[in-house]
């Protein structure tokens, strides 16, 4: 500016030169005035605007150290299952390099042996700008890597998700991705919620009870490894409103590391497996052939004298329970006679069989939250044999939470509700749909405690808590068709306390093996039951029922003439 | 006129003055909030270590780690169902005198008593003396009153549930199929008429029944340590107090202790006080009461 002013001046300059140098300096120094006056006043106008229009309300918000980047998962009782951490994760920018390649990919295959230092090498050698070593580095090993002083290697903190009951739930949590997107089980579901900034500061409450969870996998887990089977699985749940109080299927893995676990143990079998489960189904036969008027009296009689022979099928009892006579409702049940059931389902005929078994949704995949699920096996021709077997469980393959809600509905008075993992607020429960009338729910409970007072559910007892059950044992379907003859799928499925039921306990095991733990014998009643009785003796006090054996269900109108069987079915 | 001269020294020191004041506050807010941020950001720091340290405690203290030290070290198993005592209520204080212990002027009464003397026929003044023993005691473990205190009942013998009339649930409306049904015998019936909340009778009495093996103990207590302590038969009874009240919080502890034994805190001579008409009133409404508010399934 100040050239400018003189290039102005200097062609018309007729004045003397002490004038002329005179205004050039008043010139200069007015600019210099402005140009100070100038500069402060932007200075002043904008931090003026910067203070008025600056909103730092919202930064505030979204700063929140306290608002964690994925919410929190709890049981029933607030106690976490899921929560999101500050983990440690290892990088290195390869092109940054400054010590000798060769040593450090030695060190490091050292310290974190996931890769050798061949491949550690490629690595540092390669073009990429920055490569993770490691994700979920615990801080020895942070200090480890830290201690080889290479600047090049560089150490973050990470939302990393935490499952601090490791391997409890993990069927039911599912896990995240290294995004932290939910990718199974209820992190999947939940995901948009647990991601919302408005809700995850809130925790979801599952419907699990992270007690009995763990009371029924630990049975469960020690079932299956003393009785050397495939794998098994257990539910509780709740008959008023259909919460899941814990899920359990063994072989069970860690859902912090699962990526590493073996892929079999990822398959949930409560609600993925789909089995031929046998004559747990039997209880729900004669329960609809009450409705429908085909059973009219527990004293009616129905002929077991021979085994039906139906096409290439031979309807017949287990050995040791063979009537070979005509028998009543109570009888059936607690011989577990396939013939007798037979002839009810028989009676009752395939629509009316087919719509019992819509009532309670076996023609649909089951209702819960998880994704993995699988749809039943519902039989497409539904001829005389099918009606037949499907009424003791045969030909008709569902999951084992398709039977537990169904039993829920057998015993709560007759609703039929679906089953949910998420906490159920009291009076907030679905209201479901009426299966069966209250008399028919009582008779069966009736015959339910009867057949673990007298039957074939014997050991499924547990003292004071009176329970009843219905044990079935089917034979493996294999494969390519057919069926193995040597190995079961034993299920008990029970419900407690009879006079006034609260919970079902389902168990279920895959392929036990003969061993001493069942006496040799791969039955439900030596497999599942006991399993069964030992989860209700530990749990049934932490689900606010005490044992009591002043109470119990009154079964003295059943008890016709029934001669006790062998305790195997 | 030197005022009037000094006239702009004066507006500028106001002005300086009023100008450094304004600053001053300023200066003080700006440092106010700033403590403050800091106490927030501290806060905020500390809420983030006590969710790390928790979420560390919880991943440490997990349910099937639980599980695996009491397999491998504690070996601890459920309570057997025979363990829970239905019914019954654990040996708990109860208070009967109304008037305050404080300023009472009757504390010589105590010494009126030796064990052999025959029994009066109702020292209710007696009883705070032994209650003062009692509460100052080191040994008492329940956090009673300082008001006359009685054990009031006990807990009872596992195996004593027979005795209660079994409950048998009957179904909602008229049977299925009555003609089907078979007839029910009367005995069962019988049974089935008896309210569920009759059990409380029996457990009222239970005092009444082990009070005298009970008492036969307390009595021993006084005579063993009266020799030893001196002749006054008031220092024998105030020492006697304080052992009498052990049993029944011992008692309450383990719940597979079989007996909990019912000691009165009344020495041997006030027996026929401690079971008169109206404690067994009071121990059957509490009783009652007590079984009420109970949760049961």
């Amino acid at each position: 500016m100040a050239t400018l002013a003189a290039r102005i001046d200097r062609p018309a300059a007729p004045a003397t030169v002490e004038e002329k140098g005179l205004a050039l300096t008043y010139h200069r120094l007015m600019l210099m005035m402005l140009l100070f006056v100038g500069v402060t006043f932007v200075i002043v106008v904008r931090l003026a605007t910067l203070h008025v229009f600056t909103d730092r309300t919202g930064a505030a918000a979204l700063a929140n150290p306290l608002l964690p980047p994925r919410g929190d998962i709890v049981d029933r009782n607030n106690v976490p299952l899921a929560q999101t951490i500050n983990a440690w994760s290892i990088a290195v920018h390869p092109q940054q390099i400054i010590g000798d390649r060769r040593e450090i990919a030695e060190r490091l295959a050292v310290l974190m042996p996931e890769r050798n230092a061949g491949q550690y090498r490629a690595l540092l050698s390669s073009h990429a700008n920055f490569v993770y070593l490691s994700r979920r580095a615990l801080p020895d090993l942070v200090a480890a890597v830290n201690a080889l002083g290479e600047p090049a290697i560089v150490f973050d903190r990470e939302p990393e998700r935490l499952y601090p009951q490791t391997a409890m739930a993990g069927h039911v949590l599912g896990w995240t991705d290294l995004e932290g997107h939910g990718v199974s089980g209820m992190e999947r579901f939940l995901d948009e919620r647990l991601r919302d900034p408005a809700q995850r500061a809130t925790p979801i409450a599952l419907a699990l009870d992270s007690r009995v969870q763990s009371i029924l996998e630990s049975e469960l887990a020690s079932a299956v490894t003393s009785m050397n089977a495939e794998g098994g699985t257990g539910i509780v749940m709740d008959v008023a409103t259909g919460e899941v109080v814990a899920m359990a299927s063994a072989p069970t893995f860690n859902p912090n590391a699962a990526g590493r676990s073996d892929p079999s143990a990822l398959y949930n079998r409560a609600t993925m497996g789909v089995y031929e489960l046998g004559s747990v189904f039997k209880p729900i036969t004669v329960a609809a052939a009450m409705e429908a008027g085909v059973v009219t009296g527990m004293n009616q009689r129905w002929d077991a004298t021979a085994p039906i022979q139906i096409g290439r099928f031979r309807i017949r009892d287990d050995r040791g329970h063979e009537m070979n006579r005509m028998i009543t409702i109570p009888e059936l049940m607690i011989h577990s006679s396939n013939i007798g059931t037979a002839r009810i389902a028989d009676a009752m005929g395939p629509e009316r069989m087919q719509a019992a078994f819509r009532a309670v949704g076996f023609n649909l995949a089951p209702q819960i939250e998880l994704h993995e699920s699988s749809r039943p096996l519902w039989p497409g021709d539904w001829g005389r044999a099918t009606v037949m077997t499907s009424g003791f469980g045969h030909g008709i393959a569902i999951t084992p939470l398709h039977l537990a809600a169904a039993y829920s509905a057998l015993v709560n008075g007759g609703i039929w509700r679906p089953a949910t993992l998420l906490r159920v607020e009291p009076g907030r429960q679905a209201s479901g749909r009426r299966v069966y009338s209250a008399q028919t729910s009582f008779r069966i409970r009736q015959l339910l405690r009867l057949n673990v007072l007298q039957g074939t559910g014997r050991r499924g007892e547990a003292a004071g808590f009176r329970v009843g059950g219905k044990t079935g044992t089917a034979e493996k379907v294999l494969s390519g068709g057919g069926y193995n003859r040597h190995l079961n799928v034993s299920t008990f499925a029970a419900a407690f306390p009879m006079d006034a039921p609260r919970y079902v306990v389902l168990v279920m095991m895959d392929g036990p093996r003969p061993t001493p733990a069942n006496s040799g014998v791969t039955t439900a009643a030596y497999t599942a039951a006991p399993v069964v009785s030992r989860v209700i003796q530990r749990a049934g006090p932490l689900l606010g029922i005490i044992p009591d054996t002043s109470r119990d269900i009154d079964t003295a109108d059943l008890m016709a003439p029934v001669t006790a069987p062998p305790a195997n079915d | 006129m030197i005022a009037r001269g000094f006239k702009p020294v004066v507006w500028v020191a106001a002005v300086g003055a009023a100008a450094l004041g304004c600053y001053m506050l300023s200066l003080r807010v700006a440092s106010e909030r700033a403590d403050l941020t800091s106490l927030q950001q501290r806060i905020v720091e500390t809420r983030q270590q006590i969710r790390a340290l928790q979420t560390e405690v919880g991943t440490r203290g997990r349910l099937a780690q639980l599980e695996q030290w009491n397999t491998e070290v504690l070996a601890l198993a459920p309570p057997a169902s025979g363990q829970f005592v239905q019914g019954a209520q654990l040996a708990r204080f109860e208070t009967r005198d109304t008037s305050p212990l404080d300023g009472q002027a009757d504390v010589q009464m105590a010494s009126a008593e030796t064990p052999s003397a025959p029994p009066p026929p109702i020292a209710a003044p007696a009883a705070p003396v032994a209650q003062r023993a009692i509460a100052g005691a080191p040994a008492v473990a329940a956090p009673a009153p300082l008001r006359q205190a009685t054990v009031q009942r006990t807990s009872m013998a596992m195996n004593s549930q027979p005795t209660t009339p079994r409950v048998l649930v009957q179904p909602p409306e008229p049977r299925l199929a009555a003609a089907s049904a078979p007839a029910r015998t009367p005995v069962r019936t019988g049974a089935r008429t008896a309210p569920v909340r009759g059990a409380a009778a029996p457990v009222a009495q239970v005092p009444a029944r082990t009070a005298a093996p009970v008492r036969a103990r307390t009595a021993a207590a006084p005579v063993a340590q009266a020799p030893a302590r001196s002749t006054a038969p008031v220092r024998a009874r105030t020492a006697a107090a304080a052992p009498v009240v052990r049993p029944p919080a011992r008692a309450a502890a383990p719940a597979r202790t079989r007996t909990a034994s019912a000691e009165p805190a009344s020495p041997p001579a006030r027996r026929s006080s401690l079971l008169d008409d109206r404690t067994l009133r009071d121990i059957g409404t509490a009783a009652r009461a007590e079984r009420g508010g109970g949760t049961r399934n």
